[in-house]
């Protein structure tokens, strides 16, 4: 009996010995595989602010879902549970589940509510096959607003568009790997990190939400009033160079991006090419007295007709003004007029200022897509494109281009490089270098002066507001169509305006493309589209009019 | 029994007791880690919902629906005309 018994331990010892010695390593490894495993937690995407903190855009927790075809139990019941929850139709779902492969996608992005009742029902059934796997779901709780500068992302955490892709390294943020240690019962006994990953940096932006609210509804209904066949608002402050707003007609849901048109989803006020038309008289009249070739009681033959290099130029409805100052051609907005700055400056001088004003070349502002315009060197020049250009023909400039340039104006000669973007991840932020100064101030304060008169009593008197003093120009330029010049009754309607005139913190540029109602005039048609967007900022910014102080 | 006998049960009782407290103690570690983790993972998830509750109260407040409401149920509309009214402090204040 005892011998047995000796002999039974003696077994068991040995047993003992081959498995817990012998085959060690193998037992070891067997169980790491099932107990054990590496997984990488996605990072948070940063999330995108607006200049007072409004969300525009962050992630919320999401779940993956796979399928496990080939150790599936009860695929009949995972499709219809699968199909029911993601409305998806129920063929779609079952060449997924009833495929054999260990792992099939079946949604990449499935918010956590549905995610959770699925994993309940799937559950509840019984049924094994699901895999489940966490990740992030980019959300745009303001929808369409400011689409065109946000941009989105696609289905694998990466930006496609707009600031989502421009700043998409800063954004996406690292994973973090951990080692998990699980039991059989599925409970997790021991998590260790092997890199510690970062959520994404955040991005606040220059953008204020409520001013971008009331500019896209002004564009549109701007474009609906003129039946324009589009139409885009820029807000700078002149001080900073901070783009306020930067609205269009076309936008798109932000979290349905995928029913967009490619269309819809341009930022036209850094992609879309225009010719300025009268709003450049601005420029030359700067470069003019900058020059010191003009003064602003110098006087022009107003009338209508002159001719260059035996081509007849016209003023607006071939209207005949006489005898006129510098300051009435910028007022009423005199061709024939300009046109005499013009050859008074010369094409190398003139030509020399608009590169001063950063015509020709992007603004360097953090959107994709930005294009240079075009200005072509002096000495391709001929005197019928000096004259075109200095009443804006003959050169085509961005929406962002040209509102920067008149907030060179407005910010007494300091060219200032406009941005969207205030800060990445807390960086940056209030550091505003100020700009080379290309024009004099004194300079800048008689061509605001000049351009009150055209709000006043000038071309642009829609643009007027109660009790605010307006600065402005007007702008109406024929549009030239490919492989047919310019087209008659194709134009650019235009409308540029600061306040307050002593020191302005706001320009608004609005730019209207193909009116189809008449007059199509930009003062006429852009100006109420100003009047209405600066009256309602007023509103918002319970700014204070001039009679009260 | 001898008190030899009496006092090698008692040391192996005693070993015996340790070796099974050190087992329960690493028992017990597992357990209360894997109670951690759990209530990690509850958090994780609470914390998941909360941010989906974030996104729905943004998405209730986004401008263009406050808009829509304003006008389709409470019949508002965007002032036509804003008149200033300066008002001056009475020099006896």
């Amino acid at each position: 009996m005892a011998t047995l018994l000796l002999l039974g331990m003696l077994g068991l010892v040995a047993r003992l010995f081959q498995l817990q010695i012998i085959e060690h390593s193998r037992w070891v490894a067997a169980a790491a595989s099932m107990q054990e495993r590496t997984i990488e937690l996605p990072p948070r995407r940063g999330t995108i602010f607006d200049r007072n903190g409004e969300l525009l855009a962050f992630d919320v927790k999401a779940a993956a879902i796979a399928v496990d075809g080939i150790n599936a139990t009860e695929p009949g019941v995972l499709a219809a549970i699968l199909s029911e929850e993601l409305g998806m139709a129920i063929g779609a779902v079952n060449e997924k589940v009833y495929r054999s492969s260990y792992f099939t996608w079946v949604d990449r992005c499935v918010d956590l509510e549905t995610a959770q009742r699925i994993e309940r029902r799937v559950a509840a059934s019984g049924a094994y096959g699901l895999i489940f796997i966490d990740t992030w779901k980019r959300c745009y709780p303001q929808g369409a607003l400011a689409s065109n500068v946000i941009g989105f992302v696609g289905t694998d955490g990466e930006g496609l568009e707009g600031l989502e892709w421009m700043f998409d390294e800063s954004l996406r943020g690292t994973p973090t790997k951990l080692h998990v240690l699980e039991g059989a019962d599925g409970r997790t006994y021991r998590v260790e990190v092997l890199e510690e990953g970062r959520p994404g940096e955040d991005l606040v932006l220059t953008i204020d939400v409520d001013l971008q609210f009331l500019c896209e509804e002004e564009i549109d209904h701007g474009v609906a009033q003129f039946r324009a066949e589009g139409g885009m608002i820029v807000v700078l402050d002149p001080r900073s160079g901070d783009v306020l707003a930067m609205a269009q007609d076309k936008t798109y849901d932000l979290n349905r991006f995928w029913d967009s048109t490619p269309e819809a989803r341009r930022n036209l006020a850094v992609t879309h090419l225009f010719e300025p038309g009268s709003i450049f008289k601005v420029f030359t009249g700067l470069a003019a007295l900058e020059e010191g070739v003009v003064d602003v009681d110098d006087t022009f033959n107003g009338d209508d007709g002159i001719v260059v290099a035996g081509h007849t130029m016209h003023n607006s409805e071939y209207h005949s003004y006489g005898t006129v100052t510098f300051a009435e051609i910028i007022e009423h907005s005199i061709n024939t007029g300009m046109i005499q700055v013009a050859q008074r400056l010369g094409a190398e001088a003139f030509r020399r200022w608009l590169a001063e004003f950063g015509f020709g070349r992007a603004t360097g502002i953090e959107l994709p897509g930005e294009v240079d315009g075009i200005l072509r060197p002096a000495d391709a020049w001929s005197r019928v494109d000096l004259a075109a250009a200095s009443i804006g023909q003959s050169v085509a400039v961005t929406g962002i281009q040209l509102a920067s340039a008149m907030a060179t104006v407005a910010s007494d000669g300091s060219l200032i490089t406009p941005r969207i973007v205030k800060s990445v991840g807390g960086a940056g932020g209030s550091d505003i270098v100020p700009g080379p100064s290309v024009v004099n101030p004194d300079t800048c304060t008689t061509m605001r002066e000049l351009m009150r008169a055209v709000v006043e009593s000038g071309t642009g008197t829609w643009a007027a507001i109660d009790g605010f003093d307006v600065a402005g120009k007007t702008g109406t330029a024929q549009k030239a169509v490919p492989g047919q010049g310019y087209v008659d009754g194709k134009y650019t309607s235009l409308f540029a305006g600061m306040f307050p005139m002593v020191a302005p913190a706001y320009v608004i540029l609005v730019v209207l493309d193909e009116v189809k109602t008449t007059p199509v005039w930009g003062g006429y048609t852009a100006g109420q589209i100003f009047h209405e967007a600066a009256s309602r900022l007023i509103r918002l910014e319970h700014l204070v009019p001039l009679a009260c102080w | 029994m001898s008190i030899g006998l009496v006092g090698s049960l008692l040391v192996a009782s005693v070993i015996a007791g340790l070796c099974f407290l050190y087992v329960w103690q690493g028992t017990r570690l597992h357990e209360l880690t894997a109670q951690r983790e759990g209530a990690r993972e509850r958090l994780a998830k609470i914390e998941g919902v909360n941010r989906e509750l974030e996104f729905q109260i943004e998405q209730a407040f986004s401008l263009e629906r406050v808009a829509r409401i304003a006008r389709t149920q409470l019949g508002m509309i965007e002032p036509t005309v804003v008149r200033y009214v300066p008002l001056f402090a009475d020099e006896a204040d």
